[in-house]
């Protein structure tokens, strides 16, 4: 059977390069290249959810982003609105739909997880084992419909959150002086409960238990992934084990990389989690995160009320308003990784592991996960008489072709302008994800401070340490206390370490990045946009890392 | 029809827009009002139709199109034909010595030989960013040669699709021209005659940068701000570190380093903040509410005339404490920070 293009949106060098000047890679999702199967979820339904909500909301500037597919990374382009009838129009309807939003932010983000969790409760209900292949088809159908659905409820929020907190940070900035590299800033963010930290804390109070169990050596001096066998030979390791399987039943519906199928979720494989446990366990015992976030909250609450006293009396309404909705939006940008991307990408991605189970077992294809280098309809295809088919010719294709693009690494940009030109275009588009998680602001060498590396404040602080490179999660388990994380970026599944963490250096990154959310919830510095760090430092360098100024120093 | 077809700004008003173009009319309002804005004069949609009528360009443009030359959204090639037409004519003579008698009148005023300015379009119908504008234009023969392409703009590809798409008509489009000296801008920014968001009367806030005004609203470099007290006169200035700014390059602007022992050094000197607290307390009155003013400073002319006025509007601050009005500012507000509604 002959090997077919992953989806009709593969870039095209010479069409697409006619209507819009430049694509972007996005960076911090597609690499390394994605498998052909989350490349074609992605170019599908991110997509869409994309020009959905901007279609829905009218964001008066911009109609989403069109993505394209090449060598296995996402390539996008922001679709600019400029006629001013046309940018009058749609603010009148954006208006309108931003009012619910200021009215009762938490209805609305609550209506929307409720049904989230409907689709999760009976997608996780569905009995892969038992079900024949016409259930199954049926179960891919739905498991994809709720990928759409949920990219949808994604950027529906993420716009308008993005939106609240850029226009918090340019109160802060026309009120006060104060701008978001500043810890005052952050002082009033910080602290909330949240789905990500529920999650962190109960890893903590793991790492407590298996301490009064007498299980942390376990932990300790063990590969994570030997961990689980290890507990099974005792009998406090197999009740601390009973435990574990139920939060892993509730909270384990995530990856290790969020954008991918391909990696196992914690459902499958915990020795990611068993891994967070042992970071809090190396954080050593006086660390009491629960402790830090009523810390953190305390701070939070005198902050505010110093804030609100520098302003007059008629105008504490609406900033009190304001404030409120971009703790928020702090708390949405934290954990929506958590109930949207990650949840739903684990549930497709069991459903796609049923389907290759099958197709080995009908000789259509030799490996499980063979089924991420197919697409959707490949699958339809050979669904219900999967014994007249024969897929190997395409896997293997596509497995050689995955493999030959990780090298060389696709370019930052493909375009006609220079990339000068393409980032005005991008900034006109004021649009709050380009801006807060792509683009970022550039960094601004400044020769008089004598640092090695340039880049952004994503968290504000100074320490110094040893560089760890992390440029995968098998890298994590080198990380030790006080250690300096340079990556290309981190991932919500990587939160644990951060309690370990001295500092952290990535190459690209925004205000609303994962890095930089979590290590102000951490306290820890963050430079991020660096760019070029993965290649300026070296595994074992002492750096310095100044949040605040936005450099790294190499100190030996 | 009428001979004259030059007008200085202080001879025209807000209504003059059907006789030399809004952008003309509103520099005439600000002139009369007497808001220091650049000085210069207008020439209007008369001077464009007469242009065309005495070389015979229009005559030329009319048979071409009869020709019914092809499709003329998707074509560029005739919007270009068009263009070239206007274009190859020379401005008829006696316009010339109309043009330069006011242009030398300009130079003379100013106190400057070859004055650099602006050659403006000014449409009567707005068409934003469709036609285009010339800056630092010197002599007389560069002043004529801009103003025929100014008009030409009106033929570009896409001013001739937009009249074509909202039904205007493709074959001619008069437009006014401006022609005022180019602001030499030591340094510009904003100003408030009230505080902000704040909506606190009894304070003024002041933003600068070095150059033009795009280095303060572009928000790459923090501004220098200047926070007065209007009851004492106090100011309380914060200077940051301003590596970049905004400056005039041939017949358009571009970022440039500020060299860096002009970084730390603030942009306004404390006469300059005071002048500009006297300028917005007028306008304040004038207009009758807050302002929120545009501001330059130019190196041509001394303090106070150096002071000069881009543009002012009413400054959006908060108003009402019910939940209604409060949730009605902040999508205001939203609009304004996130989507630089203009």
């Amino acid at each position: 059977m002959r090997t077919y293009e992953i989806t009709p949106f593969e870039f095209d060098e010479v069409a697409d390069l006619q209507k819009y000047d430049a694509w972007f890679l996005d960076g911090t999702h597609s690499v390394p290249p994605w498998t052909p199967m989350f490349g074609w979820s992605w170019i599908n339904y991110c997509r869409h959810g994309m020009m959905w909500a901007a279609q829905k909301l009218q964001l008066p500037t911009c109609k989403g982003w069109d993505w394209r597919l090449h060598r296995g990374g996402g390539y996008l382009a922001v679709l600019v609105v400029t006629d001013p009838d046309e940018i009058a129009a749609r603010e009148k309807v954006f208006r309108k739909q931003l009012e619910p939003f200021i009215e009762d932010y938490d209805k609305v983000w609550d209506e929307h997880l409720v049904e989230l969790q409907g689709y999760y409760s009976t997608l996780r209900a569905f009995d892969i084992d038992t079900a024949t292949n016409i259930e199954m088809l049926d179960h891919l159908e739905d498991v994809f419909r709720l990928n759409r659905r949920m990219w949808e409820i994604h950027f529906y929020f993420m716009y308008v959150v993005f939106g609240v907190y850029m226009l918090f940070e340019a109160m802060m900035k026309q009120m006060f002086d104060i701008d978001d590299s500043d810890p005052k800033f952050h002082r009033v963010l910080t602290g909330f409960d949240n789905k990500v930290f529920q999650v962190d804390k109960k890893l903590w109070t793991f790492g407590k238990k298996a301490q009064a169990m007498g299980l942390d050596g376990i932990f300790l001096n063990n590969p994570p992934d030997q961990v689980k066998a290890l507990l099974e030979e005792s009998e406090a390791g197999r009740l601390w084990l009973e435990d574990f399987d139920v939060f892993l039943d509730e909270d384990g519906w995530r990856s290790q990389r969020m954008s991918e199928f391909i990696n196992p979720t914690w459902v499958e494989d915990p020795t990611p989690a068993f891994m967070s446990v042992r970071q809090f366990l190396q954080k050593g015992g006086e660390f009491d995160l629960e402790r830090e976030r009523v810390r953190l909250s305390a701070d939070r609450e005198v902050a505010e009320k110093e804030l609100l006293a520098k302003i007059p009396e008629e105008q504490r309404g609406w900033f009190t308003k304001l404030l409120r909705l971009a703790q928020r939006s702090g708390q949405f940008s934290e954990e929506h990784n958590h109930w949207l991307d990650l949840y739903t990408h684990a549930l497709v991605r069991r459903c796609l592991i049923g389907w290759g189970k099958r197709l080995v077992a009908a000789d259509v294809m030799d490996q499980v996960d063979d089924v991420f280098f197919l697409i959707p309809d490949e699958i339809r295809r050979v669904a219900l008489t999967p014994e007249w088919h024969d897929l190997r010719e395409i896997v293997a294709d596509r497995r050689a072709e995955w493999a030959s693009w990780a090298d060389p690494e696709n370019p930052p940009m493909i375009g006609r302008v220079t990339l000068e030109e393409a980032m005005g275009t991008l900034i006109r588009s004021n649009d709050p994800v380009v801006l807060k998680v792509v683009v970022g602001s550039f960094p601004v060498p400044k020769p008089e401070l004598n640092a090695d590396l340039y880049g952004t404040c994503g968290s504000p602080g100074v320490a110094e340490g040893r560089v760890r490179m992390v440029m995968t999660d098998a890298d994590l388990i080198n990380v030790e206390e006080g250690d300096i994380l340079v990556s290309p970026a981190t991932y919500p599944s990587w939160t644990a370490v951060f309690a370990l963490l001295g500092g952290v250096v990535v190459d690209r990154g925004a205000s609303l990045s994962h890095a930089a959310i979590v290590g102000r919830e951490y306290g820890i510095p963050v430079v991020m946009n660096t760019f070029e760090g993965t290649k300026v430092l070296k595994e074992g360098m002492r750096v310095r890392v100044d949040g605040n100024m936005g450099t790294v120093t190499i100190l030996s | 029809m009428t001979t004259k077809w030059i007008y200085w700004f202080d001879e025209l008003t807000k209504d003059s827009y059907e006789l030399v173009g809004k952008k003309c009319a509103n520099l005439g309002e600000m002139t009369r009002t007497g808001l220091p804005v650049p000085p210069g004069f207008a020439l209007s949609i008369d001077a464009y139709n007469l242009f065309m009528r005495e070389t015979g360009a229009a005559e030329k443009v009319r048979e071409y199109l009869a020709t019914d030359p092809g499709d003329l959204v998707r074509d560029e090639a005739i919007s270009r034909h068009i263009r070239e037409i206007v274009e190859s004519h020379d401005l008829p003579d006696r316009m010339k010595v109309d043009v330069s008698r006011d242009y030398q009148k300009l130079c003379t005023m100013v106190g400057i030989p070859d004055l650099p300015v602006a050659v403006r379009s000014s449409g009567a119908v707005s068409m934003p960013g469709q036609m285009e504008s010339f800056l630092n234009v010197r002599g007389d023969e560069n002043v004529f040669r801009k103003i025929i392409e100014v008009w030409g703009s009106s033929f570009t590809h896409q001013a001739v699709a937009y009249r074509f798409n909202k039904n205007l008509p493709v074959e001619s489009f008069p437009i006014g021209v401006a022609i005022m000296k180019v602001v030499n801008a030591k340094c510009s920014g904003v100003a408030f005659s009230i505080h902000p968001n704040t909506g606190d009367r009894t304070r003024m806030l002041i933003e600068g940068n070095w150059g033009l005004g795009e280095g303060v609203v572009g928000g790459e470099v923090t501004p220098d701000r200047w926070v007065v007290d209007r009851g004492t006169g106090v100011i309380e200035p914060t200077i940051n570190n301003k590596f970049r700014c905004v400056v005039a390059k041939g017949s358009g602007t571009e970022w440039e380093e500020v060299p860096a022992e002009l970084q730390d050094v603030p942009c306004v000197t404390d006469d300059e903040v005071r002048e500009l607290v006297k300028l917005a307390e007028r306008l304040e009155k004038a207009y009758g509410e807050p302002q929120d003013i545009e501001w330059v400073f130019d190196r041509d002319f001394i303090l106070p005339d150096s002071l000069r006025v881009v543009q002012t509007r009413a400054a959006k601050i908060a108003k009402g404490t019910d939940t209604e009005s409060q949730n009605a500012y902040l999508i205001e507000l939203m609009l304004n920070a996130v989507y630089h509604r203009t």
